[in-house]
């Protein structure tokens, strides 16, 4: 049931191949970013799910940039005055970011606080269509001053948003596109329609058993390991899916057989 | 008329008829059920009123009971009449498949018992997992449900325990928290209530299946040093041994890994007394977790002392059995060896999917007394320890 990536997408990330494994790293990245985002908040049990949205923040970046960095050709980068790698491959700046807590349309997604680096981070977006009455346009990429790790991107580099619509009760929704910065209240023309981005059924397992510390603590002494549990995904459980009791081996990306 | 204990709707009676019972009568549960129960072909039998030969039929699939026989059946087993139908996720066990300790004081019987208890562990994790994503197995060299022993691990005792000492993390002190270290590396362990019969009358044992599984019985001393040593020892049957062929060798192997993953050479030696002072080894038994008893031991076969020096260890400690230091320690006052994983499951799985133990024995066919036991929810009575 693979979902092929578009024409757009390889030729921004260099290949189909590449595209393809750009595409499913952020889908499982994100995934991650929420059974992270979602264990902080069950943990904190608190009411209010601003554990989560802190997790979340900060996991669209770190997530991403985390599942990508060792694909062939990826950059980190981090802009000045930012606190986040971004992860360039091929052409493509990918910028994720939650634009809705509701299972809203993308369509109508805004970047909700235009600030400097997200300004300059528009000037590898094509510039919007619609200028003013006076032929001005509200926000002109060209126009723009780039900080210097900005500035010293390779010509050609376009930003591809990742909007993904996300909440502390599970939903997740996420998308990729170009857009044009509209105007500065965070208006998007998008100028490649948003498509919905495939992702894992579940996210990658993690041992979170504390290392014991050097020294002879006693044996009834010291962090109890953590049973990590889980719910299983609503999905995983509606279609009656084996459990998978076994992490799969990892695999290189590319081995010698593919060159068959 | 009105009826004087109306029901609402979805809470009739969900009793299966007997006849639907024997239409769909799955012989292998009966084999299970029996075995749980601890009879013979021959008890039910004499119970139901047939032959045992019937009894055997029953068992093949070469006949099915009659339809009025299927209440009977339920009830001289003590499981619900649904309990016999077909259909069911299940495991079948053979006794290749699990390692028992004191295999050879192990009868038949109570080895079949032990493996249809085992089954039921299995049918309850099964349950949990399709709810809730349980650890993923992290042992090395078990992969789809098998071990491969020397690939990931060497197949020599004592360096299969060191590499899995380190691969687990574990530094070089004693291995703290050791049963839920197992768990949280995705081992399913089982600690039966005491009254549960079907498990207790072997020591203990583990079996492999999708997932690994290690039951700890309540020893008889009911001491947390013994019981930390079982568990290693079983632990080294899961990543050692591959079939279980029931020979002696294959558990000196297991009690070699133990051993040395309870007590690395490297880092115990420096610390073992040359002359046998009883005090230090009481010292020695609070940091590392293992009874004096197998430190004399591992004294001996280090070479630190002779074996006379050993046997003459161990008749003074005879002396002073029941002494602070030296007496058993019930496992109850050590929360990170007793078992959680299959407890907290049903708790998420309670949470996130609103299971209640009633809905989790209707889908299993198990009486609720039975979940329950499982789970471990009878056994919440506090401990007191005097100290």
């Amino acid at each position: 049931m693979d979902i092929p990536v578009s024409a757009w997408a390889s030729e921004l990330f260099t290949d189909e191949e590449t595209a393809l494994a750009v595409r499913d790293g952020i889908g499982q990245a994100l995934v991650d970013m929420q059974a992270n985002a979602r264990a902080s908040q069950l943990e904190a049990d608190v009411t209010s799910t601003q554990v989560h949205g802190i997790a979340r923040y900060r996991g669209a970046f770190e997530r991403v940039s985390e599942k990508l960095a060792d694909l062939p050709g990826a950059q980190l980068v981090k802009p000045n005055g930012f606190q986040f790698d971004l992860v360039r491959i091929g052409n493509g700046l990918l910028y994720p970011f939650c634009f809705s807590k509701k299972d809203s349309n993308v369509r109508a997604a805004r970047i909700q606080n235009v600030w400097s680096v997200i300004r300059e981070l528009f000037a590898f977006a094509p510039p919007p269509e619609q200028a003013d009455l006076f032929g001005n346009y509200a926000f002109d990429p060209s126009a723009v001053e780039l900080r210097p790790r900005l500035a010293a991107l390779p010509e050609g580099t376009r930003l591809v948003l990742v909007p993904f619509a996300c909440n502390a009760s599970g939903l997740l929704k996420p998308y990729w596109g170009v857009a044009a910065l509209a105007d500065e209240s965070g208006t998007l023309e998008w100028v490649i329609d948003p498509e919905p981005l495939p992702m894992p059924i579940a996210p990658t397992p993690r041992l979170t058993i504390p290392q014991q510390q050097a020294g002879h603590p006693g044996f009834d002494e010291g962090e109890q390991p953590v049973v990590a549990l889980a719910p299983r995904p609503d999905a995983e459980r509606k279609l009656d899916l084996t459990p998978v009791s076994e992490v799969a081996p990892l695999e290189p990306l590319i081995n010698e057989n593919d060159e068959k | 008329m009105r009826n004087d204990h109306p029901v609402l709707p979805g809470l009739e009676d969900r009793t299966a008829t007997p006849r639907a019972v024997a239409d769909a009568f799955d012989p292998a549960r009966l084999t299970q059920a029996r075995r749980l129960a601890g009879l013979t072909k021959k008890d039910v039998a004499d119970q139901l009123d047939v032959t045992p030969a019937a009894v055997g039929q029953y068992e093949t699939g070469v006949s099915r009971p009659r339809p009025d026989l299927v209440p009977q059946l339920a009830k001289v087993l003590d499981v619900p009449v649904e309990f016999f139908i077909a259909g069911r996720p299940s495991q079948r066990l053979d006794s290749s498949m699990a390692h028992f300790r004191s295999l050879r004081s192990t009868p038949k019987a109570q080895r079949e018992r032990a493996l249809a208890f085992a089954e039921q562990v299995w049918e309850l994790t099964y349950a949990l997992e399709r709810r809730v994503q349980l650890p993923p197995v992290d042992l090395p060299g078990f992969a789809g449900g098998e071990v491969h022993p020397g690939l990931a691990l060497p197949s020599e005792p004592t360096s299969a325990a060191q590499e899995l000492r380190r691969q687990w993390g574990l530094g070089n002190g004693p291995v703290t928290h050791l049963v839920r270290r197992m768990e949280a590396h995705g081992i399913v362990v089982v600690l039966p209530a005491e009254a549960d019969a079907a498990a207790s009358t072997v020591d203990a044992f583990s079996s492999r299946s999708a997932r690994p599984l290690v039951v700890l019985t309540r020893n008889r001393a009911n001491d947390v040093f013994r019981h930390r040593f079982t568990a290693a020892h079983e632990l080294g049957h899961l990543v050692l041994h591959g079939d279980a062929t029931g020979d002696s060798r294959q558990e000196r192997e297991a009690d070699a890994f133990a051993a040395e993953f309870l007590t690395p050479q490297a880092s115990i030696l420096p610390l073992l007394p040359r002359r046998m002072d009883l005090g230090h080894l009481a010292g020695l038994r609070r940091t590392w977790g293992v009874s004096v008893h197998s430190l004399v031991y591992r004294c001996r076969e280090l070479g630190v002392i002779s074996d006379a020096t050993a046997s003459r260890t161990y008749q003074r400690l005879r002396a002073l059995e029941g002494q602070p230091g030296f007496a058993p320690e019930p496992v109850s006052g050590y929360p990170g060896e007793q078992p959680v994983l299959l407890s907290q499951a049903f708790d998420l799985a309670a949470q996130e999917t609103g299971l209640g133990v009633r809905e989790l024995a209707q889908e299993l066919a198990w009486p609720l007394a039975r979940v329950r036991e499982l789970l471990g929810m009878p056994d919440r009575r506090p401990v007191l320890r005097l100290v």
